[in-house]
């Protein structure tokens, strides 16, 4: 299935990655953030979202518990200027969960 | 639970039928965890340690973004990236390991539209600071590609592991030590009615020979 790629964050994301060549981009702010990936969710045509990991984190536990379901589109979430980012860490504990032991020692 | 059942033989029999069920779906599920986790074995292979290194790319990346912004201004910068745009689509499948939905996504050669290739921005006008930025953010982008292949379906598949696990655990530690549990106490039940009604039995064919002696 052919898809398109979706940038959606906050300015510095949108703009980096449209110096990638990136053509589908929506700047979002913390309040329209929810609004905007409904409704790119809903559009069959972007495969791809990447979005902005704080973000991510703020919206409603009910879509959360929807974007960890489905396997189309794929969801890539990035850490943001700060740096900070908790998905690897959020993965590890997973993995420590359900497995019994840390692998990435 | 155990306790109220009713020792009767249709019980038992429909207890061991249970227990049958509850064995093979034990293994069955066995296998599936098995399984599951050799996938995963396999990605995490694959993922290695993409996440650090993405954050540490995004740093450099936004550290040459906010250079590029400072020494050119926002509007110039998304001039330039609109010269910039390529038309990246990818294919995405998904595929499915023992009902896990896992995407599988192939980029058609990135690599041969790379802006240095064609830079397809003037010189004049535009400075290192936006290469700088363009080429870090292009990095970063396949990275992005790998990644959201990987750990989407490490996720997917550590969450199912653990859903799996959680059963194999309640049908080896619980449903099934219970069944037997069960099992165990209709079949005492009943040989001691059996016996029970053998006593009965006796004491009657007694009775009935002492009144015959008297007659």
């Amino acid at each position: 299935m052919k898809a398109k790629i979706l940038v959606l964050g906050d300015a510095p994301l949108v703009t980096g990655f449209r110096l990638a060549g990136l053509e589908y981009s929506v700047q979002a702010t913390d309040q329209t953030f929810q609004n905007e990936l409904e409704k790119a969710i809903a559009n069959p045509e972007y495969g791809i979202i990447i979005t902005n990991e704080k973000m991510l984190n703020s919206i409603e536990w009910r879509l959360k518990k929807k974007l960890d379901s489905i396997a189309y589109p794929v969801i890539v979430p990035m850490p943001d200027q700060s740096g900070e980012s908790m998905e690897g860490d959020e993965i590890r504990q997973l993995i420590k969960r359900a497995l019994g032991f840390d692998l990435s020692g | 639970m155990a306790q109220d059942v009713n020792p009767t033989r249709m019980e038992l029999i429909k207890t061991k039928e249970r227990i049958m069920l509850a064995q093979k779906g034990h293994k069955l599920l066995k296998q599936k965890r098995d399984a599951l986790i050799l996938e995963f074995f396999k990605i995490m292979k694959k993922a290695k340690d993409l996440r650090g290194e993405l954050a540490k790319k995004m740093a450099a990346g936004y550290h040459s973004l906010a250079m590029a912004e400072t020494y050119h201004n926002i509007q110039e910068l998304s001039k330039v990236s609109l010269d910039l745009r390529k038309d990246i689509d990818v294919d995405i499948e998904v595929r499915n390991v023992m009902g896990v939905k896992i995407p599988n996504i192939t980029v058609p050669e990135i690599k041969s539209i790379h802006f240095m290739d064609i830079p397809t921005y003037s010189i004049a006008g535009t400075s290192a600071k936006i290469d700088d930025a363009v080429e870090n953010f292009t990095e970063i982008f396949d990275m992005v590609i790998k990644l959201a292949e990987t750990e989407t379906a490490m996720k997917r598949l550590i969450l199912e592991i653990e859903k799996t696990k959680r059963r194999v655990n309640a049908l080896e530690f619980v449903v099934i030590p219970q069944l037997n549990e069960q099992q165990k106490m209709i079949s005492f039940r009943l040989e001691e009615m059996e016996r029970d009604s053998f006593v009965s039995l006796k004491t009657i064919k007694r009775k009935l020979e002492k009144e015959k002696a008297w007659s």
